[in-house]
């Protein structure tokens, strides 16, 4: 049973790595310091930024898709990681 | 950083800007500029291809070689790319925002986008998108006007072409905003009753992502990209690596 347990752990593991290597991508294929974040239609996403800390510099670029309520982000990118 | 914006709980989905690159490569070569050339439409070995491999557009053409939809509406093609509509075998095809005076600095139509009138280029606010030549050649393949006896023939005789974007139309954010035109467009004719020139059929995108499973790295815009398609039944063809 517990080898069977420490079989499953392990491929969630991988799994997960797996999948989190391939959400962040490599560096160089996307642009530093911006993001694309799609919110909830009564999300305020000048709430949302100014609860980030102050040393992302997460600020709002401008709106993507009023319809949609995608909107581009900058942050620091010399000092978080995307 | 995108972890933080993840556990936020008004968010939906996130991700980094991509860069985006061409989907296709062009030789330096050029073209002779005649039918028998488009070995697409009807391929019998006359380039040393296949012969065969084609669409098979020539049998097409004998059911119908374009023209309005049943309703009487005009079908719209959005390239978003960079593209001549001024090319002698192409404009007459163009589309046109007819509820938009060129140049006066009004947003004559109230659609949100000023001085419209040729398409829109989200970049720099206006309607130049440039005349790329590989965005003019997929117009030509699209729907340069048929049976004029100029130099090639689309695969829609008698179709508008309208072009979004601009060369410059490179990352994920760039294209969200271009697709949001030809979106904003089709449901503003979707709201006057269809009495305006807006109808879209669908888009043509030439850009590609880099190596990686979009529905991973690019969840925003793939869920943009099927909200676009439910919402009023486009046709949308992207590409990735």
């Amino acid at each position: 049973m517990n080898k069977i347990l420490t079989i499953i752990t392990g491929l969630i593991i991988m799994l997960t790595l797996s999948v989190g290597a391939q959400v962040k991508g490599k560096p160089g294929d996307y642009v530093k310091g911006e993001l694309i974040v799609q919110v909830l239609e009564t999300a305020s996403i000048r709430d949302i930024v100014s609860r980030a800390p102050d040393n992302y510099s997460l600020q709002v670029e401008k709106i993507l898709s009023p319809t949609s309520h995608i909107w581009q982000l900058t942050f620091d990118h010399t000092l978080i990681y995307s | 950083m995108l972890n933080w914006v993840y556990s936020q709980e008004e968010v939906e989905l996130a991700q980094n800007n991509y860069y985006l690159e061409l989907r296709s490569t062009i030789p330096n070569e050029s073209t002779s500029g005649n039918f028998t050339q488009q070995w697409h439409h009807n391929n019998t070995g006359q380039t040393g291809g296949t012969p065969d491999a084609d669409i098979d557009s020539d049998l097409a053409w004998d059911i119908t070689t374009g023209g309005i939809t049943a309703s009487g509406h005009d079908i719209v093609v959005c390239l978003i790319e960079s593209g001549n509509l001024d090319h002698n075998d192409i404009t007459d095809n163009r589309w046109f925002n007819a509820g938009e005076i060129p140049n006066n600095g009004i947003d004559d139509d109230g659609n949100g986008y000023v001085d419209d009138r040729d398409g829109w280029n989200p970049l720099s606010n206006n309607d130049n998108y440039g005349t790329g030549g590989h965005g003019t050649n997929c117009l030509g393949m699209i729907g340069a006007k048929g049976n004029n006896g100029l130099l090639v023939v689309g695969a829609n005789w008698d179709v508008k072409l309208m072009v979004v974007g601009g060369y410059s139309i490179n990352t994920d954010a760039n294209a969200i905003q271009a697709y949001q035109y030809p979106y904003d467009m089709r449901s503003l004719w979707n709201a006057s009753g269809g009495d305006s020139r807006r109808i879209c059929g669908c888009y043509k995108f030439f850009l590609g992502y880099r190596s990686r499973r979009p529905e991973y790295s690019h969840p925003v815009w793939c869920n943009f990209y099927t909200t676009m398609g439910a919402s009023w039944n486009f046709e949308c063809w992207s590409n990735y690596k």
